[in-house]
């Protein structure tokens, strides 16, 4: 394909005129059947990098994602843009849509899996009926983040790869450290891959970071600077019941259009949250990390993290989710002493203790599910257990039944759970001192990934000066919901009653109360 | 009062010191077991089936402690039963959640979520099809119901028609019901220019407690797909969404296949066999069936003597302790004694009933 008709389909496609740093790059590749890493920064288009070839090579696209919000996400988006060849299969589906969808697999163009449901013969053997072109692995860095711990379905991809007929690999992140760059090539069976490295700076981020005595004056920042600056908005804190408290709190100051975001809400509850502030409804979201992957709106003009995340390449996905749209945005971190303990607790309780281990070693190996409910009964944490499923099944424990699990191998287990755990710390203390230092952020987090980011000259961070103001709102927006409601108004809006049978005018969409409620961005 | 409370108070009304706390949770949370489904119906409760369906047992027995505080019930041997206060609060309480009658878990239960689903992106669909918009956001993504949708789906020119019929339908409904109650309902659902508002953010907006408007919402849903069945003509559109929903399935999954086996003419001993399992459950399935299935006969089970006997104990001894009438029939098995009450169940279970 000539780049002329690259730019043709890329416009007729997608809408747009240009490609953005490394698309081309990496398309021509995958045209060539090279194996590539790719790392773009957040929100520059990597799906892009897979979406284009899919309608110029023959056969299908297969997906490997991470999570099954993301998936859905994803084909929603493809979805809209008018692209119906598009599915997510997980292990969550029920047996008749499961039935329904892999009757006519060979009709999709793009196939998203989450690496536990390629363990299943059944959809090995299915896609094997396929011509699969392209193999793609998605926010890739979650191997080297997980795949040795408890999702060990990742470390098993470049064997499923072979199975599928070898396909070319695409392995597509945001941030990866050198390191975590090979890790990902080694488990990825890719050695003599392309690389496309881009930096991972987001220059039209701003990059502050505050340093405040107490946690009182902390919660009082927050409270400023959801007044004052131009929304739309996402404020990170570490626990459920924080983006609670925080999301009451504004509310209790007067900002109606706030909700909190977390995975202990109703499936049903979050959807509508998410569509909400994805339609411009809500000006603030205060969630954990649950909320983020797979959001894809253009115009998040600040994110501020109330907790610290456990270390810099979280904190740089997490905000990479402001600013899509080109335009400056915002990064704030707020730090009181005492905020590691959080993160710290985290670590702890991602794996087993001593004694748990040793425990679990003691006990004469019988079957599967009996150990899962074993760990059920004892108090673990759900990764704790997992790693722990994983790491004894890894030491041959099942296939030895009766019999407990001897002493070298739990050693080695639990001398890879101070590895680990050491390793996490290490990346905490690094975000840790990121946040105190007195230095250019943004040169910083190129120093961490060994590149080469320089400050720059406006809005760099708050070391380099930057004036918060321009941050500031300029308007204020609509409350939410100040009129009363009609409900047969409503109603009548909902399917379009022009007027009813007491002549009250619904009249044009403008004149309805309730569009109000929409803000002045619509 | 709070719902807590409320519920509460009318749950130890009904159970009138024959079950324990605990033996009415599992009834307020939903739980399907035998125990619960002839409960239901022996205590005329089975409405209320699933109302509270996140009541912990803390939270539950704090809450009694509140109502013996407060006076409104006592406690004797381990069983509470309402107080004259706590008759009088209770009226009150109804007075207020009026929409608690049309609540009717035991058959809608299953249904509820479904429902919802399909009817909340069927009208946000339609509410942007007839205005030619089709960039919205989905609020399922459940391929599942995505597909029903889908199918069910009106083409071109007929959109504008369905939706005409869909707004007469759920305008005649909601005009049958409180203001309130159709605030609730329409602020849920998604259109065009706007998502649906979750329970909590209709709290807030109303300015009522969340538990209320769920409450108030889950009992709409119930009476929208009350009347889909019933009045199949008039409720096209409704009828079309709710058909194919799981209704009318009052048994355990475990008995309806004891069921199946009768119906194929199988003895009790073989349905034992045959399923290999213990007596007792079997006989669980029996009572259960009892209750529901009207042309079950328990006759092969019950002599007609004894049946006439367990009645009349009923009658004398006023209560729906099984240990208490089992105490006077020594001869009669409890088996015996639950089936003949559970086949009764309707005509014991109506004297003074709250609702
Ligand atoms: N060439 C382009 N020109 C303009 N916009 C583009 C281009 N390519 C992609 N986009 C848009 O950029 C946005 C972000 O794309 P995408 O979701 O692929 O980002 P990403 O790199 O995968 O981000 P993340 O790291 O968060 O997953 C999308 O809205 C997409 O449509
Ligand atoms: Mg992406
Ligand atoms: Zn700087």
């Amino acid at each position: 394909m000539t780049f002329l008709e690259l730019q043709t389909l890329l416009y007729e496609r997608f809408g747009y005129r240009e490609f953005r740093a490394g698309q081309r790059e990496v398309i021509e590749d995958i045209f060539c059947k090279n194996d590539v890493l790719a790392m773009m920064p957040t929100g520059t288009g990597k799906s892009l990098c897979y979406q284009l070839p899919g309608y110029v090579l023959s056969g299908a696209v297969l997906i490997v994602s991470p999570l099954l919000s993301l998936m859905e996400d994803q084909v929603e988006q493809l979805k809209r843009s008018g692209e119906k060849r598009a599915v997510a299969l997980n292990s969550f589906m029920d047996f008749q849509e499961k039935r329904r969808v892999m009757k006519r697999l060979s009709y999709y163009k793009f196939i998203y899996v989450s690496p536990e449901i390629l363990q299943n013969d059944y959809m090995i053997r299915e896609l094997k009926k396929l011509s699969i072109s392209l193999f793609v692995v998605d926010e890739a860095h979650c191997i080297s983040q997980w795949g040795h711990e408890f999702r060990t379905s990742y470390l098993k991809l470049s064997s499923i790869r072979s199975q599928l007929g070898q396909p070319p690999c695409l392995a597509l992140t945001a941030t990866a450290t050198p390191e975590v760059r090979k890790d990902i090539c080694d488990k990825l069976g890719i050695p003599t891959c392309t690389e496309h490295v881009y930096s991972v700076d987001r220059p039209n981020i701003a990059l502050v970071t505050e340093q405040h005595q107490v946690h009182i004056d902390k919660l009082n920042r927050v409270l400023e600077l959801a007044s004052s600056l131009e929304g739309p908005g996402i404020i990170y804190a570490s626990t459920r019941s924080w983006t609670e408290q925080l999301s009451e709190m504004l509310r209790q100051h007067g900002k109606n259009r706030v909700a909190a975001y977390h995975g202990g809400l109703e499936n049903e509850d979050r959807l509508l949250i998410q569509k909400q502030f994805l339609n411009d409804e809500l000006d603030v979201i205060c969630c954990t990390n649950a909320f983020g992957m797979g959001i894809n709106k253009p115009n998040i003009r600040y994110v501020i993290h109330f907790h610290l995340p456990s270390n810099i390449e979280s904190y740089v996905q997490e905000i990479g989710r402001a600013g899509r749209d080109g335009r400056q945005s915002l990064a704030v971190l707020l730090y009181s002493s005492g905020d590691a303990d959080l993160p710290e607790m985290f670590i702890d309780h991602e794996y087993p203790n001593e004694a748990q281990v040793i425990h679990c070693a003691s006990l004469p190996a019988n079957d599967l599910q009996g150990f899962m409910e074993m760990l059920d009964r004892m108090e673990m944490g759900e990764s704790a257990r997992r790693f722990l499923f994983y790491q004894f099944e890894k030491e041959g424990y099942f296939s030895n039944e009766g019999y407990p699990l001897p002493k070298d191998a739990r050693e080695r287990i639990l001398s890879k759970i101070q590895q680990r755990k050491a390793h996490k710390r290490k990346k905490l203390s690094e975000m840790v001192e990121w946040t105190k230092g007195d230095f250019c952020k943004r040169k910083k987090i190129g120093d961490i990934f060994c590149e080469t980011s320089q400050s720059i000259e406006w809005n760099c961070c708050s070391f380099c000066k930057l004036d918060l103001g321009l941050f500031y709102r300029k308007e204020e927006k609509e409350r939410f919901f100040d009129e009363p409601v009609s409900w047969q108004k409503e109603l009548r809006y909902i399917f379009n009653q022009e007027s009813d049978d007491v002549h009250e005018k619904v009249g044009s969409i403008s004149a309805d109360p309730a569009n109000e409620r929409q803000g002045a961005s619509n | 009062m709070n719902m807590t409370e409320g519920l509460l108070l009318y749950f130890i009304k009904k159970f009138n010191g024959e079950r324990s706390l605990s033996g009415f949770l599992h009834m307020l949370n939903g739980k399907k077991t035998s125990q619960t489904l002839s409960d239901g119906h022996l205590f005329n409760v089975s409405s209320f089936f699933g109302i509270l369906p996140g009541l912990h047992r803390d939270e539950a027995e704090q809450t009694a402690a509140e109502l013996l505080k407060g006076g409104m019930i006592c406690l004797e041997k381990d069983r509470y039963t309402v107080t004259e206060k706590g008759e009088k609060k209770l009226e009150d309480f109804f007075d207020s959640h009026s929409y608690l009658y049309a609540f009717d878990g035991m058959r809608y239960k299953p249904a509820e979520q479904p429902f919802y689903q399909m009817l909340s992106l069927y009208i946000q669909s339609l509410s942007h099809a007839i205005r030619n918009d089709y960039t919205f956001f989905p609020v399922s993504q459940d391929p599942a119901v995505l597909h029903s949708v889908k199918t069910r789906f009106p083409k071109g020119e007929e959109r504008q028609r369905e939706a005409d019929q869909l707004y007469r339908e759920m305008f005649a409904l909601l005009c049958e019901r409180t203001d309130i109650d159709a605030e609730v309902f329409v602020l849920r659902l998604s259109r065009h220019n706007r998502t649906g508002l979750t329970n909590k953010q209709v709290a807030q907006v109303l300015n009522i407690p969340e538990v209320e408007v769920q409450l108030r919402f889950r009992s709409m849903l119930h009476f929208f797909l009350k009347k889909a069945k019933e009045e199949n003509g008039d409720y096209r559109v409704l009828n079309k969404l709710a058909a194919g929903l799981d209704l009318d399935k009052p048994l355990t999954l475990s008995a309806q296949k004891t069921w199946h086996l009768l119906n194929e003419g199988k003895s009790m001993d073989q349905i034992i066999h045959i399923r290999r399992m213990k007596k007792s459950t079997i006989e669980d399935h029996l009572v259960e069936i009892a209750i529901h299935y009207e042309r079950f006969s328990i006759d092969p089970y019950v002599t007609m003597e004894e049946q006439h006997r367990i009645l009349n104990a009923y009658t004398v001894l006023q209560t729906k302790k099984l240990k208490v009438i089992k105490d006077k029939l020594e001869d009669i098995s409890y088996f015996k004694i639950r089936l003949v009450l559970g086949k009764a169940g309707d005509v014991l279970g109506t004297a003074n009933p709250v609702i």
